[in-house]
């Protein structure tokens, strides 16, 4: 009889070894799918090229709970991540790329009553509020009208544009008459999201009196053309007839805000400015005459702050004190 | 621990792993559905379809790259795969053993003892893998083709060739000569008298090729048992056609092992007949240690490739079960490095006669039976193939009738063609747009990714749908809607019904309706009276309450007016309209009024028509439906186009 | 009982030897098997069909013998053509010494040459015998008939015909066919064409009778050329006039020769019957097609504008309507 040698033995257990490494490639690439293949989704990539284990289901896309009686989904609803944003909307993908863009969702809807008239639901996924609100306010319209959603949002003819928690969405429609429509799409939008607490931004410390509170947007980056402000929130008074921009921002530290102070103050000399004053009450405080505007630098504790390209002299000094006097009280 | 148990717990734990993919082979995102599963893993370690699809299309599709690792393992160890990892070789094995218990000792190694037919499985290896080497020969006949690699692959071939042909029947000394004269003389023939009709090729290897073979009648037939009785993978019962077909091989492959273990192994199996091949010069083989053997047979009672252990062991029929080295009670088996002490022989048993004459079979056989002109004119117009499948001469090249993507479609509605096709297209994939629940889905590519040959190739839902880059080429269609206006109820029988144009996917759909009033039958009435909007008939003629369905209509009819007014309600002898029949009309002596229905009658429209079939599988007129499709149309052979401008 | 033979050199030694040859056996086939695996690995699979990149038939026209038209009256077909030619100049201006010419023919029906329906077989021999006095090398004729090729070219007279005068004859298989895309062209794209007759062509002289025809209202030399399409072509009667016109992008001819000796006046393009044709004594040689069938409609009684495909072709540069302004070299042989 055959006596099991211990050659035998270790080959047969490498075997079993082996059998146990193909339970586990087999059990590791099961997970290795891509979900959002499974939601119907539409990627541009061309020529029919092969994706693993990517298998659509049948109808899905946006709740159709939350599409309004009157319209019906033109088409699948459409994803698109950072590689591919710019197949969706080409040069303007920069924007949202450098503010945190996580993902878009869009999809076509069309009117029952006539087929003419469309509309697009684009859904812009960003990385956090701030990222939302930055891309909301920067793209803002001219001539648009604020729209009571109960978050920042305005309309112009023939788009609605809205922002919440870290999500900004934009509305836009082939023709003119889907006014209703689109408002009442918008409004279930944000009522399906979970209610998001507004976080307490810097922008709620400008003074309220004379704000044109829809006037606030967040820049993110190169702000009024110096590299070294990024993440400034502005926002309009209207004085007397004068339009007051005023500006907002809070920094990691105070020392980095008096820096920062110092370091625009300069920037602004160099470019043809000079020093014209202070605020009275608020020391480190500088106004510079650049051309013939007006520009009041300011900080005080972690925020930097002041007016930007006034006009009026008097009208840029009381925004900036009453904006200072905020700050104080903010900082006790 | 002994290396039969091991073989066997490989054995069990390969089987389970091939059920558990059949079972995930369902459509979903759940842990026991589809995910990310390698479902085609055993269909992509086959050999024979790598091999095939290289002779056919000269490459060697993703996937079945993991054949090399079964190459490759196969001429370093020999038949392990047979042996070890086969789920239908595992089949049989179970069978053979509950088959021979019982048995005496002798009676098993009778069983076992090598048969001269083992060498049909040669044959059958030739003879479906042959018709693929049509198309190689084409392209060598075709000087516009050739460039280094082509020129690499054909002196492969020829190497190969030559290899072979001196083994077989190795005694005879002309085997080389008439071989590659043979060769030669069908090129020439091709190339001087241009013999267009000569070179077709086909993939046939998977009609016997047990690995397609087991996945599609565990898949056809085993699955949709269980469906029916626990609904293992699906809700609702899943059909196939063909089931006679396939459980007939099956079944007979399987219950022939009681007579013979491993039957199909032994002698049909063409996959087996490869590895036989191609382990020729295996490092390790079973063998005698040395040649001081009783004769007692006892290797042979539990040989499973009735390789005749105990005399000279034929290397190809050793399929590594190593039960011989148990079995017997001297030692004397084991898996050496050395060729057996009593000999072997490493070559089949063909004769050269054999060996041409399926050869020949092999690649006459495809160009024989495209004399049919099913590839050209005489194409079947009910043959409706997936979304993204090949035209039909590439798609027979690549198909290894797995049944994978029939066993994939959440709707059911790809079946095994049995008949549409011929026997080149036996088991391949033909949507049965009745079967299932609903045509072709407009949002679904499952097949197309789940094809392990990409004989359906993978397509993006964008270029199914026609968005996006694809949106000049339009979308994918796969046949055209037609009503049949002599069944369809608005049509022939003045029945409202526009079920196909509801459902219709497309948007704007494809089937678009025509606004048209017939009268119903006995539908000309004589009026007693008219008040307001109710009218009273001179007799009791009409069925109570039959034309309040909102579809009937009075026509109402005075020298060249006339107006048609809905009915709400009636009875025997008066109709309820829904609004007044206008004044100028009812005159005093209107006597008639004429009964109308309103039908919508349905038109396609091929512009926009993909083929999908929903409309056929929604249709009412549930036998021989009143909108059927047929392959009129559809965008992979331009030229069964419709239309001239068509997308 | 162990049987060592001492003959024969130590078991182990020889059992390392051939351990060693079959591990290079194997070893190559394994170099094998993988080679080829690597070389022919394709990841992505086959793609979608993809049109074919524009493959132009090359331009047969002879540039040095400038644009001209001639029309040359009288009863007999070698008369008139012999005049015409060398009204033009003589076909030596046109082929060359050398020169492998191919002589597209109407022969899409199988019916005799007395019904006008195909080309006038003794008008083809004589082209030919022209071509060889001028010095061709070779001349094929060729036409992807409507009905039986074999049938067609028999009975019309053309094989005969072909053959006496020492002509090949092209008889359209399937290897012929290529798929070709006409820049420009709204139908030819990607569409089987008897590309395969071109194979080392230099000139192509297209002779074609002058017919009436119920879907174009004509069929001249510019409708000739659909003899060179393939697959299933009566898909484009739906919308013949711009097919046309493709038809005059896909071919740049040296020559088209308008045969209205006799013209198919009623039920074209078969007729049927004599009582179809009319005798209209012209013979027309062209440079320019769109010319040539310009001054082919008066033979049945038309206008140029009568006939859409016209100025389709010439709107889209295949040549000019305006045969006038060619100055038209007429000849008379009585």
């Amino acid at each position: 009889m055959r006596r099991t040698g211990i050659a035998e033995t270790c080959i047969g257990i490498l075997i079993l070894a082996l059998l146990a490494g193909i339970t586990g490639w087999v059990y590791f690439a099961q997970s290795l799918f891509d979900p959002g293949f499974y939601s119907v989704s539409l990627r541009e990539e061309g020529n029919g090229s092969y994706r693993k284990n990517s298998l659509p289901s049948p109808g899905s896309g946006p709740a159709s709970a939350l599409i309004p009686e009157n319209l019906i989904p033109m088409g699948p609803e459409e994803t698109f991540d950072s590689e591919t944003l710019s197949d969706k909307i080409d040069g303007k993908a920069e924007l949202y790329l450098s503010s945190g863009f996580v993902k878009l969702r869009a999809r076509r809807f069309v009117s029952k009553a006539d087929p003419k008239s469309w509309l697009e639901l684009f859904i812009y996924e960003m990385a956090d509020p701030t990222k939302a609100f930055s891309v909301y306010s920067s793209q803002k319209r001219k001539d648009s009208k604020p729209v009571d959603l109960g978050v920042s949002a305005y309309a112009t003819e023939d788009a609605l544009f809205f922002t919440n928690g870290p999500k900004y969405f934009e509305i836009i429609s082939a023709s003119k008459d889907l006014g209703e429509a689109m408002t009442s799409l918008a409004k279930n939008l944000v009522e399906a999201e979970p209610k998001y607490t507004e976080q307490q931004t810097e922008a709620s410390l400008f003074p309220l009196e004379s704000l044109d509170e829809s006037s606030i947007s967040l820049h993110m980056s190169d702000v009024f053309g110096f590299s070294k402000l990024d993440r400034v929130y502005t926002a309009s008074y209207g004085v007397g007839v004068a339009q007051v921009t005023a500006f907002l921002s809070k920094r990691e530290s105070a020392q980095e805000a008096a820096d920062l102070a110092a370091a625009y103050g300069r920037f602004l000399l160099e470019n043809g400015g000079v020093e014209a004053g202070e605020i009275p009450g608020a020391p480190d405080s500088r106004i510079y005459k650049v051309f013939d505007t007006y520009e009041v630098v300011l900080h005080r504790g972690k925020f930097l702050a002041g007016t930007h390209e006034v006009d009026n002299m008097e009208s840029a000094k009381d925004v900036a004190s009453r904006i200072y006097g905020k700050l104080e009280e903010a900082g006790r | 621990m002994r290396i039969t148990t091991v073989r066997r717990i490989t054995q069990i734990f390969f089987f389970v792993l091939f059920i558990w993919f059949c079972i995930a082979s369902t459509f979903g995102q759940s842990f026991w559905q589809l995910r990310g599963w390698p479902v085609n893993w055993f269909l992509e370690l086959d050999p024979l379809a790598a091999l095939g699809t290289i002779l056919t299309t000269r490459t060697l599709y993703s996937g079945l790259l993991w054949a090399i690792a079964t190459v490759v393992l196969t001429v370093v160890l020999g038949r392990f795969f047979c042996g070890w990892l086969c789920p239908f070789g595992a089949m049989h094995h179970l069978i053979g053993y509950l088959g021979s218990r019982g048995r005496s000792v002798r009676e098993k190694i009778a069983a076992n003892r090598y048969m001269g037919a083992q060498r049909i499985k040669y044959y059958l290896l030739l003879v479906l893998l042959c018709p693929a080497l049509g198309a190689f020969v084409l392209n060598i006949a075709d000087s516009s083709t050739w460039d280094p690699l082509s020129i690499a692959c054909v002196l492969c071939l020829l190497a190969i060739s030559v290899a072979v042909s001196q083994k077989v029947d190795p005694v005879s000394r002309r085997p080389i000569t008439v071989f590659i004269g043979l060769a030669v003389l069908w090129v020439a023939a091709g190339y001087f008298l241009k013999l267009d009709g000569a070179f077709s090729a086909s993939l046939m290897t998977g009609l016997l090729d047990p690995i397609p073979l087991v996945y599609r009648s565990v898949n056809f037939l085993l699955l949709p048992f269980a469906d029916s009785a626990f609904h293992l993978t699906s809700a609702a019962q899943r059909h196939y056609e063909g089931p006679w077909l396939t459980a007939f091989v099956f079944f007979s492959a399987l219950i022939l092992n009681l007579a013979i273990p491993r039957f199909y192994c032994r002698f049909l199996c063409p996959l087996g007949a490869f590895f036989g091949i191609l382990g020729r010069y295996a490092l390790w083989r079973v063998g005698k240690k040395t040649a001081q053997c009783s004769q007692c047979s006892l290797c042979d009672s539990r040989c499973e490739g009735a390789c005749d252990p105990a005399g000279r062991i034929r290397i190809p029929e050793c399929v590594l079960c190593m039960n011989c080295l148990y079995t017997c009670h001297e030692d004397l088996m084991g898996y050496n490095t050395f060729r057996s002490a009593s000999g072997e022989s490493i070559s089949p048993d063909l004769s050269r006669r054999g060996f041409i004459t399926a050869a020949v079979c092999g690649i006459a056989a495809v160009p024989m039976l495209r004399i049919d002109g099913k590839l050209s004119q005489n194409y079947d117009p009910a043959l409706i193939r997936p979304p993204g499948s090949l035209a039909e001469p590439e798609f027979l090249n690549r198909c290894i009738r797995c049944g994978q993507c029939a066993r994939v479609c959440p709707t059911n509605v790809i079946q095994p063609d049995i008949t549409k096709a011929g026997i080149e297209g036996l088991w391949t994939p033909a949507l049965n747009m009745r079967t299932g629940s609903s045509g072709c889905q407009m949002n679904c590519t499952a097949c197309s990714h789940i094809c392990p040959t990409a004989a359906i190739r993978p397509i993006s839902l964008e270029e199914k749908l026609g968005r996006g880059v694809f949106e000049k080429t339009g979308p994918i269609r796969i046949g055209t809607a037609f009503i049949d206006r002599s069944r369809c109820l608005p049509w022939a029988m003045d029945k409202p019904c526009i079920v196909c144009q509801e459902n219709c996917p497309v948007s704007p759909k494809a089937i678009f309706a025509k606004e048209s009033f017939a009268t119903v039958r006995d539908g000309n009435l004589d009026v007693a009276e008219i008040s307001g909007a109710s009218v009273l008939l001179a007799k009791p003629v009409l069925q109570p309450d039959r034309f309040g369905t909102g579809d009937f209509f009075v026509l109402v009819q005075s020298g060249d007016n006339f107006a048609r007014t809905r009915i709400l309600s009636n009875s025997q002898k008066s109709i309820i309209l829904e609004s007044r029949i206008s004044p100028e009309l009812t005159t005093a002596d209107l006597k008639k009024l004429v009964l109308q229905v309103r039908l919508q009658t349905p038109q396609i429209d091929p512009d926009l028509c993909t083929g999908c079939g929903i409309c056929e599988h929604e249709c009412p007129v549930s036998g021989l439906r009143a909108v059927r499709v047929s392959a009129e149309g559809e965008s992979r052979n331009k030229k069964h186009s419709l239309l001239l401008n068509r997308k | 009982m162990r049987n060592i033979s001492k003959d024969h050199p130590p078991q182990w030694e020889m059992n390392r030897r051939d351990f060693l040859i079959r591990s290079a056996k194997a070893g190559i086939t394994l170099g094998a098997a993988t080679a080829i695996g690597y070389l022919l690995y394709d990841p992505a699979g086959p793609g979608a069909p993809v049109e074919k990149s524009s493959v132009a038939l090359p331009d047969f026209s002879v540039p040095e013998a400038g644009r001209k038209i001639a029309i040359a009256t009288g009863d007999d077909r070698i008369k008139t053509v012999n005049a015409a030619l060398k009204a033009l100049g003589g076909i030596e201006c046109f082929v060359k010494k050398g020169d492998r010419v191919l002589i597209k023919v109407n022969a899409a029906f199988a019916t005799p040459p007395s019904l006008c329906a195909t080309t006038n077989p003794e008008l083809l021999a004589e082209v030919t015998h022209l071509c060889f006095r001028a010095g061709a090398t070779a001349v094929a004729v060729t036409d992807n008939s409507i009905n039986n090729p074999e049938s067609c070219f028999a009975l019309s007279g053309i094989g005969d015909a072909a053959q006496s005068s020492g002509a090949d004859l092209i008889v359209p298989r399937e290897s012929l066919f290529s798929n070709i895309t006409v820049p420009g062209s709204n139908f030819i794209r990607n569409w089987p064409v008897l590309f395969g007759a071109f194979h080392g062509v230099t000139k192509l002289i297209g002779i074609a009778p002058v017919k009436d025809h119920h879907r174009s209202g004509a069929s001249m030399s510019m409708k000739n050329w659909y003899g060179f399409i393939g697959g299933r072509r009566n898909i484009f009667h739906q919308d013949i006039h711009t097919f046309i016109k493709d038809l005059a992008l896909m071919i740049r001819p040296t020559l088209v020769i308008l045969d209205g000796i006799f013209a198919m006046i009623s039920n074209g393009p078969t007729g049927g019957s004599v009582s179809d044709l009319k005798q209209t004594h012209t013979m027309i040689v062209s440079t320019d097609q769109v010319a040539a069938d310009a001054a082919g409609s008066a033979l049945l009684g038309k206008t140029p504008a009568d006939l859409p495909f016209i100025a389709k072709a010439e709107q889209a540069g295949a040549g000019t309507s305006d045969f006038e302004a060619l100055s038209p070299l007429r000849v008379s042989t009585g």
